[in-house]
């Protein structure tokens, strides 16, 4: 029999969480090693992007991280021995998202690595994800070599203690806040965060500068550190957006997306009233601007990475009004931006009203999926992201539509357990 | 019989795939676009409507 009075519950419900979603408040409050920061994390663990896939049908460059990993985490000493010991079970692999943490492209994340806490201070609910190594790094993009190597350690062992400590220190430094200014200065925080990288500088600089422990050689360093790589930000906009999304999961009758996330061959998402139960299929393909004409779509793997965290909280291709340049990737300009974003609005439960954009009239993007809305409307989601080569590294950038048969066995599940027929 | 619809410009409304929209535009006719997507799944399409 159907749950009395359902449409009205699941209204109230979504009300409810597109309110709770604006008041979230994500801080970086911190960087430390992934077994200290991660509940439940073990030292046999290696975690990635997307949902949970079997060893046997992981995408190669997701493997090879996987045994780069093993190797960086002292579990392996080589790629064969770190293959035998995943296939024997005695190296474990699950997925970032079951542990509330952003797999960035390939999603590496081992015990000894580092990751970006930042909580939402208003529910006290946290997301982790590692530093932005670059273009060539071994978490996101699953490339190797001394030189890799050594940056991965001087992350790990120089630069996350000196920044944790000024975090701690001052109390965080709050993120929402930073995206909500670069989206008046053309960020949508998933391909581009140029603004927002230049205000945590501004942040984080002073702080660095006001700390009488730490040594002044060691405090440029840092400085020159976060000054050299353009998209320290990033994770911290990802991991900002799980952390504010978590306070609706399991809420009873919501029908809003709290995840989106991919491994390279599917997609998934998770439904608030469903809490974190996968619905998958295969993932979608990019349409984008490739870095170099050595490199074309046969070159790239199906969309990869959970940045797309981004979008179930109004950023990315939501807020695409935002950032006209990152339309320039796909061809467009301002109008199709404009578009894209209104279009998105149309299969949001309400908006993000932190972040209200210029070309949007000052409202704000879409936000909360709406799964009822997705299968009715027919309109799936668009998102941004980055795209991956196949033997490692980012080639590329741009978007992808994403499909619509998960959303609809999510529906069927929803309705099944409300027993609508 | 006189057919008045064929003495004066037409106006389209377009469903669905936007070019259609776009090309009959750019001859200057008065379009309106409609975003529309044929329903994914027939059984689906009927239960919505009791939670929609």
């Amino acid at each position: 029999m159907s749950e009395p009075n359902l449409k009205e519950k699941i209204e109230a419900a979504n009300a409810q969480a597109v309110r709770e979603l604006n008041a979230a408040e994500g801080h970086w409050v911190g960087i430390e090693k992934a077994i200290k920061a991660i509940p439940g994390f073990k030292e046999n663990l290696i975690l990635h992007s997307g949902p949970p896939i079997e060893w046997d049908r992981m995408i190669d460059v997701q493997k090879r991280g996987i045994k780069y990993g093993a190797i960086h985490a002292g579990l392996a000493k080589t790629m064969e021995e770190a293959e035998g010991m995943v296939k024997a079970g005695e190296i474990e692999i699950g997925s970032c998202n079951d542990y509330f943490a952003i797999g960035a492209a390939t999603g590496i994340v081992t015990h000894n690595m580092v990751v970006n806490v930042t909580e939402d201070v208003v529910h006290h609910n946290k997301a982790f994800c590692i530093p932005f190594e670059g273009r060539n790094g071994l978490g996101a993009w699953a490339m190797w070599n001394p030189e890799i190597e050594r940056n991965l350690l001087e992350i790990e062992d120089f630069f996350a203690p000196i920044v944790d400590h000024v975090l701690k220190k001052n109390s965080g430094i709050n993120v929402r806040a930073i995206l909500a200014k670069g989206m008046l200065m053309g960020d949508e925080s998933h391909t581009r965060q140029q603004a927002c990288g230049l205000q945590l500088v501004s942040e984080i600089v002073p702080m660095l500068l006001s700390d009488p422990d730490i040594a002044v050689k060691d405090m440029k360093h840092v400085v020159e550190m976060f000054v050299g790589n353009e998209r320290w930000f990033h994770p911290l906009g990802m991991s900002c957006s799980l952390a504010s999304m978590r306070c609706i999961k399991g809420m009873p009758y919501c029908t809003i997306v709290t995840t989106i996330a991919q491994n390279g061959v599917e997609t998934g998402i998770k439904v608030a009233d469903m809490g974190e139960r996968w619905f998958t299929t295969a993932a979608p393909r990019f349409v984008g601007t490739y870095f170099s004409t050595q490199w074309g779509p046969d070159d790239a793997v199906p969309y990869m990475g959970d940045s797309t965290m981004t979008e179930t909280y109004g950023m990315g291709a939501f807020s695409a009004a935002a950032a006209p340049t990152v339309l320039r990737l796909r061809g467009g300009g301002w109008k199709e931006a404009k578009a894209q974003s209104e279009e998105l609005k149309l299969i949001c439960a309400g908006t993000n009203n932190n972040f209200p954009i210029p070309l949007l009239d000052f409202t704000g993007p879409g936000m909360g999926i709406d799964i009822r809305k997705v299968v009715e409307s027919g309109i799936t989601p668009f998102c941004h992201g980055g795209i991956v080569n196949k033997t490692g590294g980012q080639i590329g950038a741009g978007g992808a539509r994403f499909p619509i048969e998960h959303y609809i066995t999510a529906t069927y599940a929803f309705m099944e357990k409300y027993g609508v027929s | 019989m006189e057919y008045k619809m064929f003495k004066k410009a037409p106006a389209v409304i377009n469903m669905g795939v936007k070019p259609f929209a776009e090309g009959v535009k750019e001859q200057g006719i008065k379009t309106i676009h409609v975003s529309w997507r044929p329903p994914a799944d027939k059984k689906l399409a009927r239960l919505i409507g009791k939670v929609l």
